[in-house]
């Protein structure tokens, strides 16, 4: 190789080698180095012109296609408020029949439930016992005080220690609430299984119309969960034995991504209600 | 240097690296043995072969020094070439010019990793001088040691090869 040769790949492997050196250089700790300011005072001035040149055309375009698709947002935008206005005072009507044939009936309402936010300090939704620790501080927490999530129903507290209590999750094998389904409001028993992302419900009876993808609800006659709480979605929907449906539904909270319940603040029910058997007079 | 001898003495020089660093890791800081393979490399006069050698060199030194990729190689090959054209012109064939030459290039080597380091690393650090020194010092010492036993063994082959083979008269 010629000595003119051999002094060209000298410098484009010196080149190659500052480029490798400069590439390795991680980016959290990447600071200011003299080389790069060097070279950014020699190119920042022709990277303005370049890029103010540039941005004149695109700034344009961009500005006309921004003021289009804000006309139409807007448009848009008045629809839905305009559509919301008619949902809130068809809302407002209902709300008023409810309170006058409340009145008519003499009907009064279960208590209003609170909610109490709990800090989740261990979980355990992998082991054969599915269940949580939450902090319920000093206000403490009942036994059978239902548990919720934003998606839905997480379980019931079955013990209490300190500030601390332990939460039955829904998936646990042992753990059953009634349940009903939301579209046709049939009542059956909704219970954990093997798999700790799916439930039973038992107790459908098979001239019972169900279909996948049916909201599954608390039913509110077990005593502990008030109804209306969203359980899951069925998802799969067998025969089962003679009387009933097997149906499978898919839990509305996700266990494995929780950090933080709720506590449903309501009175327990007296005790001696929920006893079996007892004097049928007043 | 063939380029099989530069792969075998590469190899040979890592392993004594990875030896010497097991057994007395300061050592490798005090004597650099891969600087005395590319100064022994390019005392041929060689410069694409200087260049080739320092690169590879550097490169392996760079992958078992642990610091940025290529720092020692950006060294390597500016020694190498250099050296290469420093041998093309001057005659380097005596233990007291190859102790001078190792000197300087580790003085070379240390003020390229060190501008290098200032230049393109967010926090470059100076070497202490009388490191460098002892460095310069102990490498050149080793790398005349070397070169000396080196000429005394090849001297001594054809001393072999001309006494088996004696010259034929006409």
């Amino acid at each position: 190789m010629s000595e003119r040769r051999t002094a060209w790949l000298l410098t484009l492997l010196l080149v190659a080698q500052i480029a490798l050196l400069d590439a390795q250089v991680p980016e959290p700790a990447r600071g200011e180095t003299l080389l790069e300011r060097g070279i950014l005072w020699l190119v920042a001035p022709a990277a303005r012109a370049v890029a103010a040149v540039v941005d004149v055309p695109q700034g344009v375009a961009a500005s006309l296609r921004t003021r289009s698709a804000l006309l139409e947002e807007n448009r848009e935008l008045r629809r839905r408020a305009d559509a919301l206005k008619l949902d809130l005072l068809r809302l407002r009507n209902a709300e008023g029949d409810v309170e006058r044939l409340r009145a008519a009936l003499a009907y009064t309402p279960p208590a209003e439930t609170g909610l109490r936010v709990a800090d989740i300090v261990y979980a355990d939704y992998s082991s054969r016992l599915r269940s949580l620790v939450v902090y319920v501080g000093d206000r403490g927490a009942r036994v059978d005080q239902p548990v919720v999530a934003a998606g839905g129903l997480v379980g019931r507290v079955i013990r209490l220690s300190g500030d601390y209590a332990k939460v039955q999750l829904l998936t646990d094998p042992a753990a059953s609430a009634g349940a009903m389904i939301e579209r046709s409001r049939r009542q059956g028993l909704i219970r954990g299984g093997r798999d700790p992302n799916q439930l039973d419900l038992d107790l459908v009876p098979l001239q019972e119309v169900v279909r996948p993808g049916d909201r599954v609800v608390t039913s509110g006659i077990d005593g502990v969960y008030p109804r209306g709480i969203p359980i899951g979605e069925v998802t799969t929907v067998e025969g089962g034995d003679e009387l009933f449906h097997r149906l499978r539904v898919r839990p509305a909270v996700e266990f494995g991504v929780l950090d933080q319940v709720y506590l449903l603040e309501l009175p327990p029910l007296p005790p001696d209600l929920m006893e079996g058997g007892g004097d049928a007079s007043p | 240097m063939r380029l099989l001898e530069l792969t075998g003495a590469l190899a040979a020089v890592v392993l004594l690296h990875l030896v010497v660093v097991r057994l007395a890791p300061g050592a490798v800081e005090v004597v650099d043995v891969f600087l005395i393979l590319i100064v022994f490399n390019a005392l041929a006069g060689n410069s694409a072969a200087g260049l080739a050698g320092g690169l590879a060199a550097g490169l392996v030194q760079d992958a078992l020094s642990g610091g940025p990729f290529g720092l020692y190689a950006f060294a390597g090959t500016i020694l190498g070439y250099g050296t290469a054209r420093v041998a093309q012109r001057l005659v380097l064939d005596n233990a007291a010019a190859v102790l001078a030459v190792i000197v300087a290039a580790v003085f070379l080597q240390q003020a390229i990793v060190s501008a290098l380091g200032l230049l393109a690393l967010p926090e470059g650090v100076l070497p202490d001088p009388v490191a460098v020194l002892l460095r310069g010092c102990a490498s050149g010492a080793v790398g005349a040691g070397l070169f000396a036993l080196r000429a005394r063994w090849r001297g001594r082959r054809v001393g072999e090869r001309r006494r088996r083979k004696p010259l034929k008269l006409e």
